[in-house]
């Protein structure tokens, strides 16, 4: 043997072995991994299938009591099943699901997933507690309250809108509840400010009349959006201390409850020096076209900055102001 | 047998020494992506629901264009557009870019989308062929076509880049299918961080899958072995190659078959380079080079979850085309980009990134290859032993087949999309079979690429591949 196999050969028996232990090693761990799949699959096979546990759970529902029916699938997935069929479902037949639920023991496993690591079970728990809120345990109230506070924003906003589905006073937890909460400065938040608006107008009033409040801005797009007469005495008294994005926001509820405070507004912001204001009163007048804006939008088509004109030509042409001659020329 | 020479007895050891260290630290470099895979997925966060991002990200989320290069694709074309159309996401334009066909595939548009020209002329910046009509469907507004001379893949991306407005490009294969939720997902990093330039997701073999209507309806296994085998190399290269790199802050892929990218840095680098057939990668490394030259603050991304399904070649002869010009590409990117190696500000990209493409790509299949041909001449001339033979099988073999295996329990921790437990043990199996002649077969084809980029070789080649519906669309 020579110099070099001699210093070589410890190595190459060592490395000889490293390889043979790691093709043997990666084929048990394949093969072990296939007999956890196989044994996994074969579980789920020997289940009913979701459509058939759906049937059975209605047909559950609609009787008193709870007759052994044979196996169920297992509660993590009843779990899932039992959220997706009481959403098409009503009244008693809904309470009686989500009674027959609980005696299956979805609703402790939904408690269970609601302190889980993961993230999506939380927030899968937070939809899927809304459910239960019909019976009005109060173990179910205490725990989506408890996710309000959750370290996820997507948690806490389901549960928030979990909670504002309750016909009692739990909205109002709620509102006072997610005060400053980054998560709710989204458009998630704007949703559940959308229903929560009209339901509560007194805190909605309350959360304007303080234009440091970051919902007071939330809550102007909600009146915006569904127009919620009852809050115009809010909104005219916040406009006064009113600055920036939440300026914007009451001109544009003004001018959806049609108050012509709103319009003598938008029309002092689409003369403003400032071509972004400009721009920004454009975009208000967008969102609430009519023909009571087409003067303003004229107007700014021969604006000198030529950002404020393009956006005046655009709404003027979906308003259809322009006749066609008159279009080709300014797209000229 | 007489007493080989001495001086090809050392010639042979150095040789074969070189070559088994070559290898031997290509492994060691796949084992450390492999660990690094396995902390980056313990690491990430949890996998969300679409309902939960949808929740999030609908009112948030930028715009995007998805850009769909085409050529002579008159069979899949229509389909693949409805499907990009029906993708789960709030704000989405499609611009369709038939570049140069010579089938029907522009009538095809046209008769399905019910195109009319845009009017008015227009200066085109980006493309170098002439571009001959922009149309948009009467009907679909978010649909934009493009009709252009042929100029490539590059090009025809270029004249969509510059007829996109949305935040985001997303450039897709015309006979990719992608998956519904595979944008949501994709757009994710975008709004989580604003540093976030680039973002590519998972492409895997769509041989074998059901397909109806643009999309994959049920995932399988490729029957055949070929596309098998390359299934199991694309399962390598995304859920442990890919998020490793991405872990390291060293990714320098993102697929051309699907990747996300913002508009306004891509437009200001003069879009896809046409001179290489390795625009995708090109484009990714000149991205991390204008970001490090500008010191800008950035970031390049790859997440599992959007899955992008790609047709793999079934024959022989079209894998070797595929495989030389992919060499080709990379080859051709790194020669252009291999200052970045020596220049102090260029970091994890170009150290990690282009460093490790220099062991996988330019040194690892030729030592590989090089020694699968020549030690078995020089075991048999007597200068290496029986047990120098073993330990390049158990080197090559062994750590190949337990890093396919480790790259297989990534998977299904990961994503789970392997259909059934019998389909594991099939996947177990070609990692052990690959090495009976295909993976010598491909760094042959590296080899080959090689030498046709020192001959300064151009042109794509063209590639047979099926419609879904298991008709041959090219050849």
């Amino acid at each position: 043997m020579s110099g070099f196999t001699a210093i070589l050969a410890p190595w190459l028996a060592v490395l000889t072995a490293a390889g043979v232990l790691a093709f043997l090693g990666g084929l048990a761990f394949a093969a072990g991994l296939a007999l956890h799949r196989h044994l996994r699959d074969r579980r789920r096979h020997e289940l009913l299938r979701p459509e058939d546990v759906r049937r059975r759970l209605l047909a559950l529902a609609a009787r008193p009591d709870l007759p052994a029916l044979g196996p169920w699938p297992p509660v993590d997935e009843l779990a899932d099943l039992v959220e997706e069929t009481a959403s098409v479902v009503r009244g008693d037949l809904r309470v009686r699901l989500c009674e027959r639920a609980r005696e299956l023991g979805v609703l402790d496993l939904l408690v269970r997933r609601s302190r889980a690591r993961r993230v999506s079970l939380r927030e899968r728990a937070a939809r899927a507690l809304g459910t239960f809120l019909e019976l009005d345990p109060p173990a179910v109230r205490a725990v989506l309250l408890r996710l309000l506070d959750d370290r996820e924003g997507a948690v806490r906003i389901a549960a928030a809108e979990s909670l504002l589905g309750d016909g009692g006073d739990l909205p109002r937890h709620v509102a006072a509840h997610l005060r400053h909460d980054p998560a709710f400065a989204t458009a998630a938040a704007l949703r559940a400010f959308e229903r929560l608006v009209p339901r509560l107008p007194g805190e909605a009033a309350a959360i304007l009349a303080d234009a440091a409040d970051p919902r007071a801005r939330l809550v102007a797009e909600a009146v915006a959006r569904m127009r919620v007469h009852a809050l115009l005495p809010a909104i005219l008294a916040a406009f006064p201390r009113s600055r920036g994005d939440l300026r914007l926001a009451l001109v544009r509820a003004l001018v959806a409850l049609d108050h012509p405070q709103g319009f003598a507004a938008l029309e002092r912001l689409a003369t403003d020096p400032d071509p972004l204001v400009r721009l920004a009163a454009l975009a208000v007048a967008a969102a609430e076209p009519g023909a009571r804006i087409a003067p303003l939008v004229r107007r700014r088509l021969s604006d000198p900055d030529p950002r404020v004109a393009f956006r005046a030509f655009v709404l003027a042409a979906d308003l259809g102001l322009l006749s066609a001659a008159e279009a080709a020329g300014r797209a000229a | 047998m007489s007493a080989p020479a001495p001086l090809f007895l050392a010639l042979g050891q150095m040789v074969a020494l070189t070559l088994l260290g070559v290898v031997l630290f290509q492994q060691l470099l796949y084992g450390v992506l492999l660990l690094v895979a396995l902390l980056a997925l313990i690491l990430r966060p949890p996998r969300r629901t679409v309902r939960s991002l949808w929740t999030e990200l609908a009112e948030v989320a930028p715009s995007v264009s998805v850009l769909v290069p085409a050529h002579d694709e008159e069979l899949t074309i229509v389909e693949s557009v409805r499907a990009l159309l029906a993708l789960q996401y709030p704000d989405l334009e499609v611009i369709v870019v038939d570049d140069g066909s010579t089938d029907g595939t522009l009538a095809r548009l046209q008769a399905a989308f019910d195109l009319e020209p845009l009017p008015g002329p227009r200066v085109w910046h980006l493309p170098k062929a002439p571009v001959k009509a922009v149309y948009r469907s009467r009907n679909l507004p978010r649909l934009r076509v493009i009709a252009k001379e042929q100029g490539g893949k590059s090009d025809a991306l270029n004249a969509a880049l510059e007829l996109a407005s949305g935040e985001l490009v997303c450039s897709v294969d015309a006979d990719s299918l992608l998956e519904a939720d595979s944008l949501l997902r994709a757009v994710e990093p975008f709004v989580r961080d604003p540093r976030t330039v680039a973002v590519g997701g998972t492409v895997r073999v769509a041989n074998g899958c059901r397909v109806a209507g643009g999309r994959v309806v049920e995932a399988d296994l490729p029957r055949r072995f070929l596309p098998l085998v390359q299934y199991l190399e694309y399962l390598r290269a995304f859920v442990m190659a890919r998020l490793a790199f991405e872990r390291l802050g060293a990714l320098v892929i993102v697929a051309g078959a699907f990747g996300l990218f913002r508009r306004e840095p891509l437009v200001e680098l003069g879009g896809y380079r046409c001179d290489t057939v390795g625009e995708d990668f090109e484009l990714v490394v000149r991205l991390h080079r204008f970001m490090r030259e500008r010191g800008a603050s950035y970031a390049v991304r790859f997440v599992p979850e959007p899955v992008c399904w790609t047709q793999a070649p079934e024959r022989w002869r079209d894998l070797a085309r595929q495989r030389i010009r992919w060499h080709r590409g990379a080859l051709e990117t790194f020669f252009l980009h291999a200052d970045m190696l020596l220049w102090p500000r260029a970091g994890a990209p170009a150290w990690l990134g282009l460093g490790s493409m220099l062991v996988v790509d330019v040194l690892g299949p030729a030592a590989e290859l090089l020694g699968w041909l020549l030690l078995p001449f020089l075991w048999w001339g007597g200068a290496v032993w029986t047990g120098f033979l073993f330990a390049w099988l158990a080197l090559c073999v062994g750590f190949g087949v337990a890093l396919s295996c480790a790259a297989l329990v990534l998977e299904e921790l990961e994503l789970g999309r392997v259909p059934r437990a019998a389909d594991l043990l099939r996947l177990a199996l070609a990692a052990v079979v690959e090495h009976l002649g295909y993976r010598q077969f491909v760094n042959a084809c590296r080899m080959v690429g090689h030498l046709q980029y020192l001959r300064g070789a151009t042109g794509w080649g063209r590639i047979a591949r099926r419609s879904f519906d298991g008709a041959v669309i090219r050849s």
